[in-house]
């Protein structure tokens, strides 16, 4: 080897040197309820444990992950519940069910953070393997606060802070159209073909909380959950009363017949058109959950001749 | 000097200790063991992603020399779950056998005398009613305690007015109606996400299984299946009856709660590393029989060896066939199996 074939082996290695520190990735702590995890500041590739709240909520903050759990039947194609209407997921790799994503495929992707759901907890250790794993208090936070959480992790707060600003507005021009929020009372359910139970999706829920609107005394004595019968949907009769239908599962056929009961008939918030019956997948538990419910309901009550029972 | 027929092996294993065994037995452990080689062969090389033969061959004896991400993929995630499955098959097959010799119950079987309802039925309160309350490492010892209680209950229940193999089947039938139906309640109306997880290691999953769990068991058993195997004298015995085996020197009031504390051991560990694996313990010593008749000397090793070729071909299949949706092991082992044991029982010839 000659002089200049050792000066070019030389030049490359520096280059070669200098690109390998360029390229180490910056870490910091984050730390949230669930344990302190060493994460990268500005993660490249992050796989989400969770299609409608955290998969959605990266896709919002301007994120795309590279890999995300999805619905999916024996023979069809993955489904990433939420996200897929109101996103490009052109590149996202399904890598299995919520319950049991697949480490091999998360592996191959080589991923530099992993979210997921408190219920997810018990993967961590595993997780941990592939990446730095960061499981999100979804059930003890708002959607409000783990989102922040979420934001903060990939170095999005800024995005987030618009999100809640645009929130905020909502919820503010809400109380100041309706100035006594806590008469209107709301029911929020889903109807199935023997039974239902009270649940509301998308942050539903959260909204009608934030907006300071209240719930029949039916509602307030039951149980989350539960799945009850028919015959006490009389109980959760409400100003209004919310329901869902989930495309995907023809739920809007399937509960038809009861719709046309006399019983459903009798409903007050029926009587008086205010019942609401929105797509289950069309927002999820995001802050964009939040947003489009707040705005539905500002909406609906606001904006539209409205009745109260009282 | 005994004079053994020509089918049988004299085996010293250790000074003084000499075993007589047949040929044919011999000859089918042997192959049986070949088997359960490949399958763990075959899925340390199937997967998500798929590995060739020659790379997983290197990657389980040289894993200095591979990819990180590959050896992850084998070591820690491949190689837990295939020796989880293995050991969770064969301790229930081996609890499948002492259930049916000492019930004399075709149909006995882990899965049907209550001891892994009772297991399942602890899991599911401390995963959906209470489910921050114990840290998830120490939940198979819940599980555990859970297989105890009920196997207790049911032993005393049935032993109340002295023992009898039907009195503890129908009692055990019983309770595990009982405890399905606690199961199924809490399934109903438990938090959604919480029960979905449980329904996943319900079915028999493998998912979640870590080298510690694999240690764990394999303490249990190795300890649980020595003992089995050492009482297959007495299970010899106790399959021609009470009386006979009382003449012939066991006592089964002394045998037969040692022999069901060692099946419970044997179930409760399994229900706690892999869930409801409930047809292994029922079809796979059927299926040993098959070969090496009532004889428990070789009919343990051979469920056990069925067991865990069940179990690893059913995790196997289950995490690949539609990958990367994970099937439970349970549900594909039911799925494959039940033909299979269909078609056998119904090849049987009256006896």
């Amino acid at each position: 080897m000659n002089i200049f074939q050792k000066l070019i082996a030389f030049f490359i290695g520096v280059i070669g040197l200098m690109s390998f520190s360029l390229q180490a990735t910056e870490m910091r702590v984050f730390e949230n309820k669930f344990g302190k995890v060493e994460v990268p500041v500005k993660p490249q590739c992050i796989v989400s444990l969770h299609d409608f709240s955290l998969t959605i909520q990266l896709f919002e903050l301007g994120v795309r992950p590279c890999g995300s759990v999805a619905r999916k039947k024996l023979w069809s194609d993955p489904s990433f519940r939420g996200v897929q209407h109101r996103f490009n997921t052109e590149g996202l790799v399904y890598v299995g069910s919520h319950k049991s994503p697949d480490e091999e495929v998360i592996s191959m992707l080589e991923p530099d953070l992993i979210v997921g759901l408190y219920y997810q907890e018990k993967l961590k250790n595993k997780l941990s393997l592939i990446a730095p794993t960061v499981i999100l208090p979804t059930k003890s936070k708002s959607i409000k606060e783990w989102a922040s959480q979420l934001a903060d992790l990939v170095g999005q707060s800024a995005r987030f802070k618009d999100q809640q600003e645009e929130y905020n507005w909502i919820i503010g021009e809400f109380k100041r159209l309706v100035p006594e929020p806590e008469k209107i009372t709301v029911t929020t359910l889903e109807i199935y073909e023997d039974n239902f139970q009270l649940i509301g999706r998308g942050g539903l829920d959260e909204v009608i909380s934030d907006m300071g609107l209240s719930r029949p005394t039916g509602y307030l004595d039951a149980k989350k959950g539960v799945n009850y019968s028919l015959e006490r949907i009389s109980d959760m009769d409400a100003d209004i009363i919310i329901d869902t239908y989930e495309p995907l599962l023809n739920t809007r056929e399937d509960t038809k017949a009861f719709r046309r009961s006399v019983q459903w008939k009798n409903l007050f918030a029926v009587q008086n058109n205010q019942f609401l019956y929105f797509n289950r997948s069309r927002y999820g538990d995001s802050m964009g959950g939040l947003i489009g419910s707040a705005y539905l309901l500002l909406s609906h009550i606001t904006e539209r001749e409205f009745k109260t029972k009282k | 000097m005994n004079m053994l027929p020509a089918h049988f092996l004299r085996i010293k294993p250790f000074p003084r200790v000499v075993l007589h065994a047949r040929s044919s037995d011999i000859a089918w452990l042997i192959c049986f063991t070949i088997l359960l080689l490949s399958v763990l062969l075959w899925g340390a090389t199937t997967g998500s992603y798929q590995i060739s033969l020659f790379k997983s061959w290197h990657i389980i004896f040289t894993p200095e020399s591979e990819p990180d991400k590959l050896v992850r993929v084998i070591w820690e995630f491949r190689l837990p779950r295939l020796f989880a499955a293995a050991l969770c098959g064969a301790a229930l097959a081996i609890a499948g056998v002492i259930l049916q010799s000492i019930t004399r119950n075709a149909l006995a079987s882990p899965g049907l005398i209550g001891v892994e309802a009772g297991a399942s039925a602890t899991m599911l309160i401390f995963m959906v009613i209470i489910p921050e309350v114990i840290p998830a490492l120490w939940l198979p010892v819940c599980a555990m305690l859970g297989g105890f209680f009920v196997a207790v209950c049911i032993w005393a229940l049935s032993s109340r007015a002295g023992y009898s193999p039907i009195r503890l089947v129908l009692i055990g039938v019983g309770i595990t109606s009982m405890l399905s139906a606690f199961s199924e309640m809490l399934i109903t109306y438990g938090d959604i996400e919480l029960v979905e997880s449980a329904l996943m290691w319900l079915g028999g999953s493998l998912h979640q299984v870590s080298w510690l769990q694999v240690e764990a068991m394999m303490i249990w058993f190795v300890v649980s299946g020595t003992l089995a195997w050492l009482c297959f004298r007495q299970l010899n015995l106790l399959v021609l009856g009470d009386k006979v085996a009382f003449s012939r020197g066991v006592d089964n009031r002394k045998v037969i709660p040692f022999l069901l504390l060692l099946s419970v051991v044997l179930t409760s560990s399994s229900v706690a590393t892999a869930g409801t694996l409930t047809f292994v313990g029922l079809i796979a010593p059927h299926i040993a029989r098959r070969f090496c008749s009532d004889r428990h000397g070789a009919l343990i090793p051979l469920s056990a060896l069925i067991g865990a070729c069940l179990v690893v071909l059913g995790d196997t299949l289950g995490r690949t066939v539609f990958s990367p949706l994970q099937l439970p092991a349970g549900l594909v082992l039911v799925l494959v199996g039940a033909p299979y044991f269909i078609i056998l029982m119904s090849r049987l010839r009256k006896t």
